[in-house]
């Protein structure tokens, strides 16, 4: 293996793992809208902004929309999970099996979770009230908790070596110091996505409510996402320096040091598009494009280097066999044509909802102010 | 050889129980989430052709409740239920998921479908043009019913793997013997749960006098008409399952007749109170009664997947991996081998401190039976075994699959027979086991004769119960 993941891969296994890579990427945007999401909003219930302003006007893009973000954060990690386990198997089964309830109490976070963020949505609390404070903060803490559950597992599943002393020691006796660095990684980075993508909604609410957009909101993005690119890529350096010596130097070998250019070019992209912006204030279709752009590689590029650090620790030719026999299931081809027609379906679904707020406007001109959550 | 997985103990409890709970209440909530679909699209067609004036109203509060409910609930249960079904045997999901990967991607692009055209409905239909509305609905409807359509033919391949096992490949596997029946059975459980949830949701419904809340609930009810087919479906789904299957659940399980019958005699009262409700066309069910027969719903919903799952037994993949997650071809090799011989585990917890030849036994009993037994608690081995002789005793371990149908064969040497029926005789509170001599060359070659006698195969088909 001496090409850039997943060249150089025997065959079934490239394809899984491209496959898992793209979904995860596609799960990694979404959460991160989630996670930094109510992050953003917690800080705000927090802060004595109340309801006004610029960061308002974020706050409350994130609160109409979080609920449907988590619905897709949820369905875009099946695809992923499916994935994971076809590629890594005895690993991925035994951590989960290892830290069991701790890791089962994803489930009852994401179900408060949920509804936190539809209590949130429904107004029951108004501003600036302790309950609507301690919403924020719980919603966050929920997500927060789900967010370092997968990273815990993950970092579990990669430590065949403590698997027996975790199963006498009980799942609270899995500590890993490294783990909460890569947890806090993946926080400081969910902060760029987040930002580019409240960045294209911001821009279509703005030309909706004909109120254009304030350099104080595009500043207020462009800060939280330059902290968290500045942040990640420390957290990035400190997490190395903390793996263990064959896990370090698979991130610097043929499989991911390509990848960790490619994730470090996105960046720097994404963070100077970020700059211009704050500076200048606009939030124009190109600096957002490269900002978008750029934090889409550098995912991109860790997820890529993060299996490469995995198949390091695991034995790929072994799984291999394993990979060529799943390839022999039957279905791909339909798999492919049902994921052309639903996407179809679902692009069809938004143009004719939009298709019908145009011709409901268009008959009742300027009634409803569009762009409102019906709730 | 397969790996080893690390094994959890529930205490009193089974592993089937945990996920037996987390089960019935996705199972309850998918299903609702699709009779929903295909209610809402009823009650928008009424709304159109203006036969139901409160349609429209109704539609939008129910609509609020199948989100708020099922939206989010049969969603995060879903991934619970992976989740769960790791926790309870990772061979099983791992044979599944090997096999069907790109069956359950498709369903995953039904998902996304479901997520989408729910969500637009949520959020805009107060202001879209009815023909839209419809549309949206019927996407939703379909891609949710979808969903069931793929899962079910994974689900109940498991139990009826049909011509798969002869090679048939994928297709054969999916749309196996129980297919249909199942499909057909689990969409009039759907229909019937979204009824009976309508009727619970149009009694909150205060702003309607009574008599327009009584011809919205005749309007929900005829969602309940397809029960007529029920007892049909059952019958077709009895007659398609494995005759060592049918017998158990028609008779010779206590338990799993007792599931039978909860899900058939719950099934009975909803369905007769909503054929007596049709036929008067005067049907009033007020909030507490809607919400008792959902209770009965829920009940036979969660009794018909006990029975689900308990159908399967000896095996989780019918013919071809059993309970405990042996594979049916590994038998001979581990009675050879032994089974716990490669088990890099070691006892955890009290059991961590027992000792050696009690260990092997206790670790036989956490690998080969404790995904159906406790030590004494649930179907607990200290009980039913209390008025054993030592000898009934290795006996009928060593013929394990002999003593009852549904077990799988015993899959370790005589030592490990020995040494779990020394472990089942400490539960006893008999003598510390250290005080005791070591079986004699002699007592290991009569279970040795008893191990062959029964032989590596499952009991064949008509000496399973
Ligand atoms: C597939 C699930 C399953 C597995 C695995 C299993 N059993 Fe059982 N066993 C059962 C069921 C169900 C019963 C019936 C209990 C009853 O009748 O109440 C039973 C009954 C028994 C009985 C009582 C039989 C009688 O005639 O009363 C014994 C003893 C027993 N099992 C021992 C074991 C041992 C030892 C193992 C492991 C080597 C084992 N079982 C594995 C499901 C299983
Ligand atoms: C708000 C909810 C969620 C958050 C915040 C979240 C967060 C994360 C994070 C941070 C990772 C990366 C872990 C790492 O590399 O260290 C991850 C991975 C993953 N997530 Fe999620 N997740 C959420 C929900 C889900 C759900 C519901 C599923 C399943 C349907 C899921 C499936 C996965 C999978 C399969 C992986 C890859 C695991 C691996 O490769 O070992 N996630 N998630």
């Amino acid at each position: 293996m001496s090409e850039p993941f997943p060249f150089g891969l025997p065959p079934a296994t490239a394809g899984y793992a491209t496959l898992y890579a793209l979904t995860l990427l596609l799960h990694a945007v979404l959460l991160s809208y989630v996670l930094a999401g109510a992050g953003w909003v917690a800080v705000h219930a927090l802060g004595r902004a109340g309801a006004r302003g610029s960061a308002g006007r974020v706050a409350a893009l994130l609160v109409d929309w979080l609920p449907f973000a988590l619905g897709g954060a949820i369905t875009l990690g099946v695809a992923p999970l499916l994935f994971v386990q076809i590629l890594y198997r005895e690993a991925f089964y035994t951590s989960n099996l290892l830290l069991f309830w701790r890791w089962m109490a994803i489930v009852p976070a994401l179900v408060a979770g949920f509804y936190g963020l539809y209590l949130a949505k429904s107004g029951r609390f108004p501003p600036r009230t302790l309950a609507r404070r301690a919403l924020g903060l719980g919603t966050f803490a929920a997500f927060a908790f789900v967010a370092f559950s997968f990273t815990d597992q993950h970092a579990l599943a990669l430590a065949r070596g403590s698997w027996v002393a975790v199963y006498q020691g009980g799942p609270l006796s899995w500590r890993e110091p490294a783990v909460v660095v890569r947890f806090g990684l993946w926080l400081a980075a969910a902060l760029p996505a987040m930002a580019a993508l409240v960045g294209w909604q911001l821009r279509a609410a703005a030309e909706r409510q004909a109120a254009p957009l304030e350099p104080r909101e595009v500043r207020g993005l462009a800060v939280a996402a330059g902290v968290g690119l500045v942040l990640a890529a420390a957290l990035a350096l400190a997490y190395r320096g903390l793996l263990p010596e064959a896990q370090a130097a698979a991130l610097s070998g043929p499989l991911a040091r390509p990848w960790l250019f490619v994730a470090a070019a996105g960046a720097l992209a994404g963070g100077l598009a970020w700059v211009a912006a704050g500076f200048s204030g606009r939030l124009d279709r190109a600096a957002l494009g490269a900002a978008s752009l750029g934090t889409a590689l550098a995912m991109l590029g860790v997820i890529a280097a993060r299996e490469a650090q995995r198949l390091a620790v695991l034995d790929v030719d072994a799984l291999a066999v394993l990979h060529a026999r799943a390839a022999q299931a039957g279905g791909l081809p339909f798999f492919v044509a049902f994921l052309a027609v639903n996407t179809a379906v679902i692009a069809a679904a938004v143009a004719l909802v939009r298709r019908g707020l145009r011709a409901r406007s268009e008959g009742a001109a300027g009634t409803a102010p569009p762009g409102d959550a019906h709730q | 050889m397969p790996p080893f997985y690390p094994t959890h103990d529930f205490g009193p409890a089974m592993k089937g129980m945990v996920i037996g709970g987390l089960g019935i209440l996705h199972v309850f909530l998918a299903q609702f989430a699709i009779g929903g679909g295909m209610l809402l699209y009823y009650f928008q067609w009424l709304a159109e052709r203006g036969r139901e004036p409160d349609a429209r109203r109704f539609l939008d509060g129910f609509f609020r409740v199948l989100v708020l409910v099922s939206f989010v609930l049969g969603a995060v249960t879903g991934v619970a239920m992976w989740l769960t079904t790791i926790q309870v045997g990772p061979r099983t999901i791992g044979l599944m998921v090997d096999e069907f990967h790109w069956l359950w991607a498709v369903e995953w692009t039904f998902f996304g479908v479901e997520l989408v055209s729910g969500y637009l409905f949520y959020r805009y239909a107060a202001r879209l043009p009815d023909r839209t509305r419809r549309i949206l609905l019927a996407i939703y409807a379909l891609a949710a019913w979808f969903s069931l359509f793929w899962i079910n033919g994974i689900l109940s391949w498991q139990l009826t793997p049909g011509r798969w096992l002869e090679g048939g490949g994928l297709w054969a596997g999916f749309f196996n013997p129980s297919f249909w029946p199942s499909l057909l059975f689990r969409t009039v459980v759907a229909t019937t749960i979204a009824a009976l949830a309508a009727t619970v949701v149009i009694n909150t419904m205060a702003e309607l006098d009574r008599e327009r809340r009584r011809r919205l609930i005749t309007r929900a009810a005829h969602l309940m008409a397809p029960m007529i087919a029920m007892p049909l479906l059952g019958l077709w789904f009895f007659a398609v399952i494995p005759a060592d299957s049918r017998a158990w659940l028609l008779g010779g399980s206590v338990p799993m007749t007792m599931f039978v019958a909860i899900a058939a005699g719950a099934s009975l009262l909803v369905g007769g109170y909503a054929a007596l409700g049709l036929l008067r066309q005067k049907l009033y069910v007020n909030g507490a009664t809607a919400t008792l027969l959902l209770a009965l719903a829920f009940g036979a919903t969660g009794a018909g997947e006990f029975v689900r799952e308990g159908a399967r037994k000896p095996f989780t993949v019918r013919e071809v991996l059993y309970s405990n997650s042996i594979g049916r071809d590994e038998v001979a090799a581990l009675r050879a081998r032994g089974s716990v011989t490669d088990d890099p585990y070691p006892l955890a917890g009290a059991d961590a401190a027992l000792p050696p030849e009690l260990a092997l036994g206790a670790k036989v009993f956490r690998l080969q039976c404790s995904v159906c037994h406790t030590a004494s608690g649930a179907n607990g081995l200290a009980e039913l075994t209390r008025t054993w002789t030592p000898t009934q005793l290795r006996m009928n371990v060593a013929m394990l699959q002999r003593t009852k149908g549904f077990m799988p064969p015993f899959a370790g040497p005589a030592a490990e027979v020995e040494a779990l029926a020394r472990w089942i005789e400490s539960l006893h509170g008999a003598a510390p086991a250290s005080d005791r001599p070591a079986a004699s060359p002699a007592e290991l070659a009569a279970i040795a004769a008893w191990l062959d006698e029964a032989g590596t195969e499952p009991a064949p088909f008509e000496v399973r119960p």
